[in-house]
């Protein structure tokens, strides 16, 4: 990031006048060195993963943790996931009564579907909230005391009174993501409403901007990063929330991948366990970096001020 | 050009006034500008010296409309000030520019923001000039990020400038921007105002830039403030076109006069807790007391 506003620093000094005769930007030249510095965090972290791939069938291998059921080898757990992904024959006589075909993938379809609609009512419910305590005061001080409680209490918690009114269904489950994801939105939001710099403000009323135009010119584009990384907490918040929510409500078959993490793990399929967990991770990784650079392209004026 | 306002037309008039602001986590009011009675010209381009917080910044946003007067009268061209109006425009100390904008975007809001009649290549046409008269050719696209302190300016400058206002508020503009570029924007700011015949009113803390820039300048004394004095500089335009205004045989002159004037004002003014300018604290004032002849003030 720092390379990003180098080139810019002589301006301090000469505050723009050309004397280039040399283009001011240039090719660097590729040595080592350099391939080293660009490359140098795949390179290690390909090695730490590998290293910590093989410590984990070492491990496994002489049962130091456990036998088998309780804690997997590297290699049965990767073909857990691939049974468990693509289908296929289970090869190696080990115990996987949960295991069938493509039963990750199917409980994951089903975990995704539920997760997505959650997120999007949450998001899509978020922001106009924040936007409205943050811009009107009334609105912030009717809805403040129950924002700040929910978001503050633990979600598990209102599991209970929830399956009073909702009963175990679909419909509580959704309920339960939400809130666990709502309120970083909403809080989010709100902050980035109400730091907008007043100088920004009054720069555009000297230039006559309404109250309508203010909002639209200055606030909600000074807001939209903070609704960015308000989104990002709510993503990995939901997510958690799907985990446990599936966990707690239960099912027979298909509870989704929180269902069957804690399933399998309960039927000592410790294989189909770390496979369902290692597919959760990497869904979990996957959209946090996606959403890192989400933020990068909306406002790149905030992570170069943040260097 | 005449050196003074002299002869020429009342355009703003303050009679009376007073004038402050709430201090909301205290629960006071606190008086900035006390019985305050000025009359800017029509074409002059009057400067406002005085220590930290002695209400400069509070004087500025009442002619700007952001701020009501609490008794008293301001006029603009004969009419009580209502709120913001086309006809006046405003340079920042801290800029406020738009971050997410681009230099030509951020040139361009005014336009955004009041009805007119232009057509869109006229407007891109106007925008194009300015940046060409502030000198950020090159830079339209560029981020605000992107850009150094004394180019931000540029930025605010030619925003200010686009639409022509009559009159030009400028809030220590030049403030935190390094010395050297402080003389070209001065220079640049001086030929702009006189093109268009702007009516100009600016705050500073340097006592050169006073000089070098106003007709007249008006000292104003401590919280609450008021006007102590208003000194006239007759040195003929342009000033800064050739470069070296302090070899002027009246510059000597002025700046002791105004010295003696600012020096009392800021050694009085220590006991004041609230400034209304950007707040800097009173390391500004300090400097301010104990600055040597020529200011490099490099502001915040």
């Amino acid at each position: 990031m720092a390379q990003t506003i180098q080139p810019q620093k002589p301006d301090k000094n000469t505050d723009g006048s050309a004397l280039a005769a040399k283009p001011r930007i240039r090719d660097a030249e590729w040595t080592l060195t350099r391939i080293w510095t660009r490359y140098r965090f795949a390179i290690v972290t390909v090695i730490n993963l590998t290293i910590f791939f093989i410590i984990w069938q070492l491990l496994a291998k002489y049962e130091v943790i456990g036998p088998p059921i309780i804690f997997p080898s590297f290699t049965d757990t990767v073909s857990a996931l691939k049974i468990g992904w693509f289908g296929g024959q289970v090869t190696d006589g080990t115990n996987f009564g949960l295991l069938r075909d493509f039963v990750i993938a199917n409980n994951a379809w089903e975990s995704l579907q539920r997760y997505t609609i959650s997120m999007v009512i949450a998001i899509g419910l978020g922001i106009p909230i924040g936007l409205a305590m943050g811009g009107f005061k009334w609105v912030d001080a009717i809805l403040s005391p129950y924002v700040w409680t929910l978001s503050s209490l633990p979600r598990l918690a209102i599991y209970a009174p929830l399956v009073l009114i909702m009963g175990i269904g679909e419909s509580i489950k959704y309920a339960l993501i939400i809130l666990t994801a709502i309120f970083p939105v909403i809080i989010n939001t709100w902050a980035g409403v109400k730091t907008t710099e007043q100088s920004l403000i009054n720069a555009a009323r000297v230039f006559g901007a309404n109250r309508a135009q203010i909002y639209k010119k200055v606030v909600l584009p000074y807001t939209l990063p903070f609704v960015v990384s308000g989104i990002q907490l709510s993503l990995s918040r939901g997510l958690i929330g799907v985990v446990i929510v599936e966990f707690l409500t239960g099912a027979s078959t298909l509870g989704g991948l929180g269902w069957l993490i804690f399933r399998s793990a309960s039927a000592f399929n410790a294989p189909l366990t770390y496979a369902a967990l290692m597919s959760l991770a990497v869904f979990a990784l996957i959209l946090v970096q996606g959403t890192r650079s989400l933020e990068a392209k909306i406002a790149p004026w905030r992570q170069v001020s943040k260097t | 050009m005449t050196p003074t306002g002299q002869g020429r037309k009342p355009l703003i008039v303050a009679e009376n006034m007073t004038a402050g602001y709430e201090l909301e986590r205290e629960r006071k009011l606190l008086t900035a500008l006390e019985g305050v009675s000025l009359t800017v010209h029509d074409g002059e381009f009057l400067v406002l010296v005085g220590p930290s917080g002695c209400g400069k910044t509070t004087f500025i946003n009442v002619i700007a409309g952001l701020v009501q007067p609490w008794s008293g009268s301001v006029t603009f061209n004969g009419k009580p000030i209502d709120g913001p109006g086309e006809d006046r425009s405003m340079v920042f100390q801290d800029y406020a520019i738009m971050p997410w904008r681009t230099v030509e975007q951020n040139i361009q809001l005014p336009f955004e923001l009041r009805p007119h009649d232009l057509s869109k290549s006229d407007v891109a046409d106007k925008v194009q000039a300015i940046i060409g008269d502030v000198g950020l050719t090159g830079f339209e696209k560029s981020f605000p990020y992107e850009l150094s302190g004394g180019m931000r300016q540029r930025v605010g400058l030619a925003r200010a400038m686009v639409t022509q206002p009559k009159v030009l508020l400028a809030d220590e503009p030049f403030g935190a921007v390094d010395a050297m570029t402080r003389e070209v924007l001065q220079a640049q700011l001086e030929a702009l105002v006189m093109n268009a015949g702007q009516t100009v009113v600016f705050i500073t803390h340097s006592i050169d830039e006073a000089i070098a820039l106003g007709d007249r300048i008006a000292v104003i004394s401590n919280r609450p403030g008021k006007v102590r004095e208003i000194v006239t500089v007759d040195m003929d335009r342009p000033r800064l076109a050739e470069g070296e205004i302090t070899t002027h045989p009246r510059y000597g002159e002025l700046r002791e006069h105004l010295w003696n004037l600012v020096k009392d004002e800021a050694l009085g003014a220590k006991d004041a807790h609230h400034d209304d300018d950007i707040s800097t604290g009173d390391s500004r004032l300090d400097r301010l007391a104990t600055s040597p002849a020529t200011t490099m003030d490099p502001g915040i």
